[in-house]
């Protein structure tokens, strides 16, 4: 999986260059999130963070293609007591969309990278939760029209993912090596956050995905961004995950033409 | 004025959906005695991997023990309920702490099993420093320093009068050996005769470093038992992981006579190194009954903010030997703690290793 993405980053590059590139932006926002595993609690562990945003959009006749990076870092605490987590995502996407009207593209996002690390204030094995996913997600974005000027609106819903976390029902491997059987102190891979020990294809009925974007451009320069990321899945019947994120990026076009 | 309004339209769209994955979550659970009490009672019947080899039954444990269980109840009285789960266990892993172990005071509330009541001392360290590793009775000591420079990572030397013995003093597994200083030690001991490996007081650490430094002994893949999980919630939800463990990729396989040094507080990762060399042939194991702690930890907090870890595994060794409350040696020796001008665990390996 690996060399898949380093391959592909190389290709986006070379791919985006290659283009009259229409906007190149950076962005700093704000984001509230939430999780909770009920394999462990049924408590709702929430916080507040900052966000980072790289992208490169390109609005062509037919289609509309991007690139972004994002960050989001966050400290979660319960409401019932004071030890906190952190949170620190980076999430790396590539799009694909065609043009269907002149307000609506439909098409694809490859969700190259999200990785999310939660670290937790005082756990030994627990303390760190680690996730490393790459999904495939069905797009589709819609242009309001305002006036002059238009409201992007998009959605993204994740179809298939190759995942691998850190957590099974209760330590610290993924649920793949232990139901398999193949726990094993000498195979490195069943612990690093990208190894094949414990990765597997997850569909949209096992794994939800969905992402909520909002973006208005007040000026050639200046836009405001609003997501909504949910996740939520289980390793375990009857005991799923879920996370989300709140999150508002404003965002400068370096380039805009 | 329409660009505040976007503005507006966007800040109501992130208020709106702010919690909105909080809606697919389970309901926040309300935080009382009744519920913290009920919630460890869950982990614990759902997590913990030994319940029929510690032969707890939890059900009836719990139940007896809910029946005192008020909302009104003092917050050391419930803990002191709690706590008899734990104990319930005999299990040094599985622990119920008010604050995590870091942050413990002496007037915290804390319930751990102290496998080490009732056993003798193994290792007396005056005894050691006078007749074999001290500077004034041995000048060729060499050793990694712990990390804050008050103890002993790893040491090791030839002993006095036996240049032909090797001894490696490994106190724990907690802290980092390189690679390349395991390389270093193991090249060293190449041209000894025999090895005494003095495992005592090591309570653990990171069982990989164990693994690896027991994978210089092997001489082929090696079956060494099976690591068994709990994987779900049921009583059954088990699974099994068989361990084959491949030599290390070295020059330096020590393949001589190995004396593997215990006493009680062989623990943790030191089980995981003991099981791992158990089944060769070379390897012998003298000194007192181990303490075990085969099993895997997993922690985390409970709602009104307790500690509590549980083992969540249990290790089943080559010969068939539930391991979590140790084993016994292969030739067993007890310190004579009176008599310091010898150490009688490492006189006997000493012995064993002059042997044709």
């Amino acid at each position: 999986m690996q060399r898949v993405i380093t391959s592909f980053m190389l290709l986006l590059v070379l791919t985006m260059s290659g283009y009259a590139q229409k906007k190149v932006y950076v962005g700093l926002g704000v984001n509230r999130s939430s999780f909770q595993d009920q394999k462990f609690s049924d408590l709702h562990i929430v916080g507040n963070g900052l966000n980072f945003q790289y992208g490169i959009e390109k609005l062509k006749e037919k289609k509309l293609v991007g690139f972004d990076l994002q960050v989001f870092y966050s400290n979660e605490t319960p409401s019932t007591y004071k030890y906190s987590t952190s949170v620190f995502r980076p999430v790396i996407n590539y799009y694909h969309l065609r043009k269907i009207n002149d307000r609506l593209f439909i098409g694809g996002k490859w969700n190259i990278a999200d990785i999310y690390l939660r670290t937790t204030e005082g756990l030994g094995n627990n303390g760190s939760y680690m996730d490393f996913s790459s999904n495939l997600m069905a797009s589709a974005v819609y242009y309001f029209p305002l006036g002059k000027k238009k409201l992007k609106a998009a959605i993204d819903l994740g179809l298939i993912g190759y995942t691998k976390s850190s957590t099974s029902f209760a330590y610290k491997a993924p649920h793949p090596v232990l139901v398999d059987g193949k726990f094993n102190m000498q195979n490195s891979s069943i612990n690093t956050l990208m190894g094949k020990a414990g990765a597997e294809f997850k569909p949209v009925w096992d794994d939800i995905r969905l992402n909520m974007e909002l973006t208005y451009a007040f000026s050639k320069r200046l836009e405001v961004c609003y997501q909504w990321k949910l996740r939520r899945y289980s390793t375990v019947k009857n005991y799923p995950t879920t996370y989300g994120m709140n999150a508002v990026t404003f965002r400068y076009n370096i380039k805009n033409r | 004025m329409k660009q505040i309004r976007i503005l507006l339209i966007t800040v109501i769209a992130a208020i709106a959906f702010v919690g909105c994955e909080e809606a697919l979550m389970s309901p926040k659970p309300k935080v009382n005695n009744i519920a913290v009490f009920d919630e460890y009672v869950k982990l614990v019947k759902e997590k913990y991997a030994m319940l029929e080899f510690k032969q707890v039954d939890i059900d009836a444990l719990s139940q007896r023990l809910r029946k005192d269980i008020t909302n009104d109840m003092s917050k050391k009285e419930l803990f002191e309920k709690m706590g008899e789960i734990t104990q319930s266990l005999k299990d040094g892993h599985s622990s119920l702490l008010e604050v995590p172990e870091a942050q413990l005071a002496e007037t915290s509330l804390a319930s751990q099993y102290d496998f080490l009541k009732g056993y003798p001392a193994g290792f007396d360290l005056e005894t050691m420093l006078r007749n074999y590793i001290g500077k004034d009775v041995n000048k060729n000591v060499n050793m990694i320093p712990s990390e804050n420079g008050e103890g002993v990572r790893i040491a090791w030397t030839t002993l006095p009068k036996h240049d032909n013995i090797a001894y490696v003093w490994v106190p724990t597994w907690n802290e980092e050996i390189s690679m390349s200083q395991i390389e270093e030690i193991f090249a060293w001991m190449k041209d000894k005769k025999g090895l005494i490996l003095d495992m005592r007081q090591n309570t653990g650490g990171d069982p990989e470093l164990a693994t690896r430094f027991a994978s210089y002994f092997l001489k082929g893949d090696t079956k060494t038992g099976f690591e068994r999980f709990k994987i779900g919630p049921a009583k059954g939800d088990f699974k099994d992981s068989p361990t084959t463990l491949k030599p290390a990729k070295s020059e330096n396989l020590f393949h001589k006579k190995v004396m593997v040094l215990v006493d009680r507080y062989v623990y943790s990762a030191a089980t995981t190194f003991c099981y791992s060399v158990d089944p060769l042939e070379h390897v012998t194991f003298v000194g007192q009954r181990t303490g075990g702690g085969s099993g895997a930890v997993a922690d985390g907090y409970l709602m009104n903010g307790w500690y509590w870890s549980l083992s969540v595994s249990e290790y089943i060794d080559a010969r068939g030997r539930h391991l979590d409350n140790g084993f016994e040696p292969d030739i067993p020796v007890v310190l004579d703690l009176k008599d310091q001008t010898k150490d009688e665990v490492i006189e006997r390996a000493i012995v064993e290793l002059n042997k044709q």
